[in-house]
């Protein structure tokens, strides 16, 4: 069984302080939503919320990833690529909901690149999920109605991502909104990359 | 018993009388203690102080309609198969459909019992009504007179004291339980910290990075003990089981208000189908099984007007120590089960049956999209 990623995903560098309060009634419903597979319950009381800032990617304990063998929504499963980004979500947290933008905007930018990402989510009703994503997901996406995936990547907290090399070994890590924006983030899964892969600034003529 | 018809529309008996719906009731429903101290000093609060009171019969009835019918179409709607003969009494079921097969069904797994309905291909207004009756009263239990030994059949006290797929009792679990426990001697004081510890570290964390995958292990590995009633107190019902102490979830619906003025904890119309809330029992030898209900307490924290109370809030005291062995009777219970499979579905089993259920060609619906699928729960209460 995988290691629990737990205190090794803890990310070592933070990213300057982006704090915003929301109004995030539902960013604490887990299980009443997810196992329920219903959501709507006794009506959640709203809350003021500060979200911690996002973070930087940052290097983990290189174990071994569990295969993404699952439901793939709509059948659409990711090509090849050197690197993958694994991002674990569910379409009502509220750091979920806020970062996936970003995170569309980095893999425009990762573009050319054999670079692939994988969404996993979690416990949510197919249906759901498609109505959340009107124009389709950035990425192809897992359907983990089970959690099984989520559990065997030792997640605990959503959003998680987990960026593999090549041979399938964690790299990278974050347990939280990451900060999709900073350069230093494409860096780190740049750095990822076999040299002869991230040639796209040298080959400009 | 349980029987159905071809047409709409429950049958009430000639002499049943609905009482007007649940929020009509509230007057004639106040314990006759309470009462008479809101009426010795208006300006007082109420406080909550449920005791063993007569029995009530309440009527919930569940219409679900599917809008964008796909392919085979199935519903399953939770009926009412938990019993504890101290406080609630499950009674008729009554379901109408236009469904092709229609029958109550258990999943031999959990136990859970629901009326399962599936509807011709090309159906094009799929829709069914369950009608469900229970009786039902406050309870409560002195803790300070223990009773005469009682022990559990040995499958209960398996079956209440195992892990489950949202409640492993192992891991950190059972480290944060034996934390708790660790110095206290027999199951009450033992069950009374981990209440306790529920009620204190439970709340929601504005620092924390994110949400939970929904279960009790990630909760706790995550730090942030926020939550509702499915995870509070499954919280506390996986730390009492590691404990070896067996406990179970109660899964239902707050049917009527609160008899003692408290609107976070019932059901403040006869409208009541986003009242879902979970309650847990744990047994103890010297009494039995007692209700416990810590998420309720939290839930008075957050909610009872003017709203995030503080411990020492006078309501918040009555309630902490009340749902420490005893609860009011305006609720209804479903079932007590876990990992629930709803029979002629292939997908995964439900962590809980509590909410309707429906699957088309398209997987399972979400009654979050009012586009596709639409329920309506009502409660009223009955004289028989």
């Amino acid at each position: 069984m995988p290691r629990l990623a737990g205190p090794s995903l803890q990310p070592r560098v933070r990213a300057p302080d982006r704090r915003v309060v929301l109004r995030a009634g539902m960013a604490l419903l887990s299980a009443t939503v997810l196992s329920g597979m219903a959501g709507a319950g006794e009506a959640d009381s709203p809350a003021d919320e500060v979200l911690p800032p996002p973070v930087l990617l940052a290097p983990i304990a290189p174990d071994p990833a569990p295969p993404l063998d699952g439901t793939w929504l709509d059948g659409i499963a990711p090509g090849p690529g050197a690197v993958t980004i694994v991002h674990v979500f569910a379409t009502w947290c509220v750091p979920c909901r806020r970062e996936l933008p970003a995170f569309a905007r980095l893999l425009a930018g990762l573009k050319g690149l054999p670079v692939r990402a994988v969404l996993v989510d979690v416990a949510e009703p197919e249906a759901r999920v498609r109505r959340f994503f009107p124009e389709g997901p950035p990425a192809p996406l897992l359907l983990d109605m089970d959690r099984r995936l989520a559990r065997a990547f030792g997640v605990h907290t959503l959003p998680t991502t987990v960026v593999l090399d090549a041979a399938g070994i964690r790299r990278l890590g974050a347990v939280g909104e990451v900060d999709w924006d900073n350069p230093a983030t494409s860096a780190a899964i740049r750095a990822l990359l076999p040299a002869s892969s991230d040639s796209t600034d040298t080959q400009r003529e | 018993m349980t029987r159905h018809d071809s047409t709409f529309g429950p049958r009430i008996g000639r002499r049943a009388l609905l009482l007007g719906g649940a929020a009509a009731s509230l007057a004639a429903l106040a314990p006759a203690a309470a009462r008479a101290q809101g009426a010795a000093n208006p300006a007082q609060p109420v406080l909550f102080a449920p005791a063993t009171g007569r029995w009530r019969t309440f009527q919930i009835t569940t219409s679900v309609e599917i809008l964008k019918p796909e392919g085979k179409v199935q519903v399953w709607l939770p009926a009412p198969s938990f019993t504890n003969p101290q406080w609630f009494k499950p009674g008729e079921s009554q379901w109408t459909s236009n469904a092709v097969s229609q029958k109550l069904v258990t999943d031999p797994h959990s136990g859970a019992q629901m009326v399962h309905f599936v509807f011709a291909e090309g159906e094009k207004a799929p829709r069914a009504e369950l009608v469900s009756r229970a009786t039902t009263r406050d309870f409560a239990v002195d803790l300070s007179k223990p009773g005469p030994a009682q022990t559990l059949p040995a499958a209960e006290q398996q079956r209440n004291t195992r892990g489950t797929d949202l409640i492993p009792v192992t891991g950190i679990v059972k480290q944060t339980s034996d934390k708790i426990a660790a110095g206290k001697s027999g199951d009450l004081e033992k069950v009374r910290a981990i209440f306790e510890w529920v009620v204190e570290n439970s709340y929601r964390n504005p620092q924390v990075r994110g949400c939970g995958i929904g279960d009790i292990a990630a909760l706790l590995t995550s730090g942030d003990l926020g939550g509702k009633c499915a995870d509070l107190n499954a919280l506390f019902v996986g730390l009492v089981r590691a404990q070896g102490i067996p406990a179970r979830d109660l899964y239902g619906l707050r049917v009527a208000p609160s008899g003692f003025g408290y609107k976070s904890l019932g059901a403040n119309s006869d409208v009541v189908t986003k009242a879902q809330h979970c309650r847990a029992e744990v047994f103890l030898s010297d009494f039995g099984w007692v209700p416990m209900d810590p998420a309720d307490v939290r839930k008075v924290v957050l909610e009872e007007p003017p709203g995030k109370l503080a411990l020492d809030d006078p309501k918040v005291v009555a309630a902490r120590k009340a749902l420490f062995g005893g609860w009011e009777g305006n609720w209804f219970a479903f079932n007590d089960a876990h990992d629930v499979v709803l029979p002629g579905f292939d997908g995964p089993h439900l962590g809980f049956l509590m909410y309707p259920q429906a699957v088309t060609a398209s997987g399972l619906l979400d009654c979050l999209d009012p586009d596709t699928f639409r329920y309506t729960i009502r409660s009223a209460e009955i004289a028989v």
